[in-house]
C-alpha cells in the first residue's frame, strides 16, 4: 500500500515542513508588519516568491522597508520632543543616569514602533471589497485625513493598546535590566511613581497632538442650521471654560511664593492670556457693526448681517498667513503652561517625595481635570471654527439678493 | 513648469517602469521590469511596493485594486498609474539626464 510506502512518506515531510514554515512564517509577518500595508505586502510577497528561502529573505526585507517608510511619515518633532521631555520629567528624579537612559530609550522605541504600525498611509484608503461579479476594478477613494485611523473606535481602541504596550515594555524592560544587572534598574519606588504620572500624561499627549478622525469637522453630516451650531457651540464653550476657570482659580493656590507679586495676579494672568487671545481673532470692524433691526427692514437682510457678528465670538482661529498668526500661537501656549504650571509643580513634589506637597487624591483630581480640559481643547476649538464656518456659508447662501 | 517634487535615482526608475506599463503594471510586474533595468542588482518587492506608497503619497501616481486572487492568498493585485504630476516630474527628470548627458559628451576626452 502507499502509505507505507517509505518513499511516498519521505516525499509527504519534504512537501509538509517547507509548506508549515511557510505559513508559520507568515502568520508572523503578518502580524508584526505595519497594520495598513500587511494586506497588500503579503500578497505580493505570496505572488513572487514561490521558494521558501526566497520568501523568508523578502518578509524580512519588506518588514523592514515598510517600517522605515512608515516611520519617516509618523515623524513628528513635535511629539517626540514632547514625550522625551515627560520621560525625563517622570523618572529623572532617580538620580540612576543609566537606568534613565535604559527606560528612555525603551520607551520612546516603543512608541515610534507603535505609530509606525498603526499609521494609515495616505494613499491606503481605497478598500478591496468588490465582490467577485462586479467590475475588474474600483478607484481609490481620495484619503481626507491623512495617517488618522479609519473610525473613532479603533482610534480609541489604538490608544488603550498603547497604554498597555507601554505598560508591559516599561515593567518587561525592568524586569529584564533586574535580571541582568540590578544596579541598572530603575528603583522601585522611583518606577511606581513615575509610571503612575507617565503613562495617563502620555496618553492624553498622544491623544491630542496625533491624527484623529473627527478632529477636522466634528460636525460632520449634521443636519443642524448653522444658528442651531452656534448654539451648540456657545454651550460648548460655557462647559469647557467653567472648569477651566475652577483650575486656575483653585491651581494658583499651589504654587509657592517665588516671586513677591506671584500670588495676588497668579489668577489674573492666565485669564488676561486668554482675553488677549480670543481678542486677537476678532474683527473689530464686523463685530462693533451696528445693526438696526426695526420692523421697516426685511428680517432676513437684518439676519444676514447680524449672522458675522456672531461668528466674532467663536474661537475661529487665524489663517497662518495673517500678521498676528504668531502672536496666536504664543498666546494659546502661554495659556496652558499658566494652566498647568502649578499641578505640574506638585507633581514634581510627589514625584520627589518631597514634604509640603498636596494630597494625592486632590493630586489626582487635578491630574484628571488638568487632562480632560486638554483633551477636550482641540475638539472645542476644532466646534469653534466649524461654527464660524457654517455661520458664513448661511450668510453667503442668500448672497444672490443683496443686502443694500 | 517644474514639478513639485524631485526624484531620487530608484523613485526614478520606478516611475519610469509604472508609465511604460501604462495602468497594467502591480507591484510584482513592476519589480520584475525595475529588476531587469538593475541587474545584476535584485531588488526585492518590499522596497519596491514602499517606492510605490511614497510616490502615492506624493501625488505622483494613482492606484486601483482588482479582485482577490487565490494565487495571492486571497489579496487583491494593486495596479498603479502616472499622475500628470508624476509626468511632469518624470519629464522633468528627463531633461535634468539630457543635459548632463550633453555636458558629459563636452568632456567625453577627459572621462576616458
Amino acid at each position: 500500500m502507499s502509505a507505507h510506502n517509505p518513499d511516498t512518506n519521505a516525499r509527504s515531510i519534504y512537501s509538509w515542513f517547507p509548506l508549515t514554515l511557510r505559513r508559520g512564517f507568515r502568520f508572523v509577518v503578518k502580524k508584526i508588519l505595519p497594520r495598513e500595508l500587511q494586506h497588500e505586502i503579503l500578497g505580493d510577497l505570496e505572488e513572487a516568491y514561490p521558494k521558501l528561502w526566497d520568501f523568508i529573505v523578502a518578509c524580512i526585507v519588506s518588514v523592514w522597508e515598510a517600517y522605515r517608510l512608515q516611520t519617516t511619515s509618523t515623524a513628528d518633532k513635535l511629539l517626540w520632543s514632547a514625550q522625551l521631555a515627560l520621560v525625563l520629567f517622570c523618572f529623572a528624579h532617580g538620580e540612576a543616569p543609566l537606568a534613565l537612559m535604559i527606560l528612555t530609550v525603551v520607551t520612546l522605541v516603543t512608541l515610534i514602533l507603535r505609530d509606525a504600525f498603526t499609521h494609515r498611509p495616505p494613499a491606503s484608503e481605497a478598500v478591496p471589497t468588490l465582490p467577485s461579479t462586479a467590475a475588474d476594478a474600483v478607484e481609490a477613494v481620495v484619503d481626507p485625513d491623512e495617517g488618522a485611523p479609519r473610525t473613532s473606535l479603533q482610534y480609541y481602541m489604538d490608544s488603550a493598546a498603547d497604554t498597555a504596550i507601554l505598560a508591559v515594555t516599561v515593567l518587561a524592560s525592568q524586569a529584564v535590566t533586574l535580571n541582568l544587572d540590578a544596579p541598572l534598574a530603575m528603583p522601585g519606588s522611583v518606577l511606581f511613581r513615575g509610571a503612575m504620572v507617565f503613562i495617563p500624561v502620555l496618553e492624553t499627549i498622544r491623544m491630542v497632538l496625533r491624527p484623529n478622525p473627527y478632529s477636522k469637522e466634528p460636525f460632520k453630516g449634521s443636519k443642524l442650521s448653522a444658528l442651531a451650531i452656534y448654539n451648540r457651540v456657545r454651550l460648548l464653550n460655557f462647559i469647557w471654560m467653567v472648569p477651566c476657570y475652577f483650575a486656575l482659580e483653585h491651581n494658583h493656590r499651589l504654587v509657592p511664593r517665588i516671586f513677591p507679586l506671584y500670588h495676588p495676579l497668579s489668577n489674573l494672568v492666565p485669564l488676561l492670556t486668554f482675553t488677549l487671545w480670543v481678542r486677537l481673532q476678532q474683527d473689530i470692524d464686523v463685530r462693533d457693526k451696528v445693526v438696526i433691526t426695526t420692523l421697516d427692514i426685511d428680517q432676513d437682510k437684518a439676519k444676514v448681517k447680524e449672522t458675522p457678528k456672531k461668528a466674532e465670538y467663536l474661537f475661529k482661529g487665524l489663517d497662518k498667513s495673517h500678521p498676528y498668526y504668531p502672536a496666536y500661537v504664543v498666546l494659546e501656549v502661554l495659556f496652558f503652561i499658566q494652566l498647568l504650571f502649578p499641578v505640574s509643580y506638585q507633581l514634581w513634589q510627589w514625584l520627589h517625595s518631597a514634604p509640603g506637597h498636596m494630597d494625592s487624591w486632590s493630586l489626582l483630581f487635578e491630574g484628571v481635570l488638568s487632562m480632560a480640559l486638554i483633551l477636550s481643547w482641540r475638539f472645542v476649538k476644532r466646534s469653534n471654527q466649524e461654527a464660524a464656518r457654517a455661520l458664513w456659508d448661511s450668510v453667503k447662501k442668500p448672497a444672490a439678493d443683496p443686502v443694500t | 513648469m517644474e514639478p513639485n517634487e524631485t526624484l531620487g535615482q530608484f523613485e526614478q526608475l520606478v516611475l519610469t517602469t509604472v508609465y511604460m506599463l501604462n495602468g497594467q503594471g502591480y507591484t510584482v510586474t513592476i519589480c520584475d521590469e525595475v529588476n531587469k533595468m538593475t541587474q545584476p542588482k535584485r531588488v526585492m518587492v518590499g522596497t519596491v511596493h514602499v517606492s510605490l506608497v511614497r510616490m502615492l503619497g506624493k501625488g505622483l501616481l494613482s492606484s486601483h485594486f482588482a479582485n482577490p486572487t487565490a494565487r495571492r492568498g486571497g489579496k487583491a493585485k494593486r495596479y498603479f498609474q502616472v499622475t500628470a504630476e508624476g509626468e511632469r516630474a518624470l519629464r522633468h527628470a528627463m531633461a535634468t539626464a539630457k543635459l548632463m548627458s550633453d555636458r558629459l559628451d563636452g568632456l567625453k576626452g577627459s572621462l576616458t
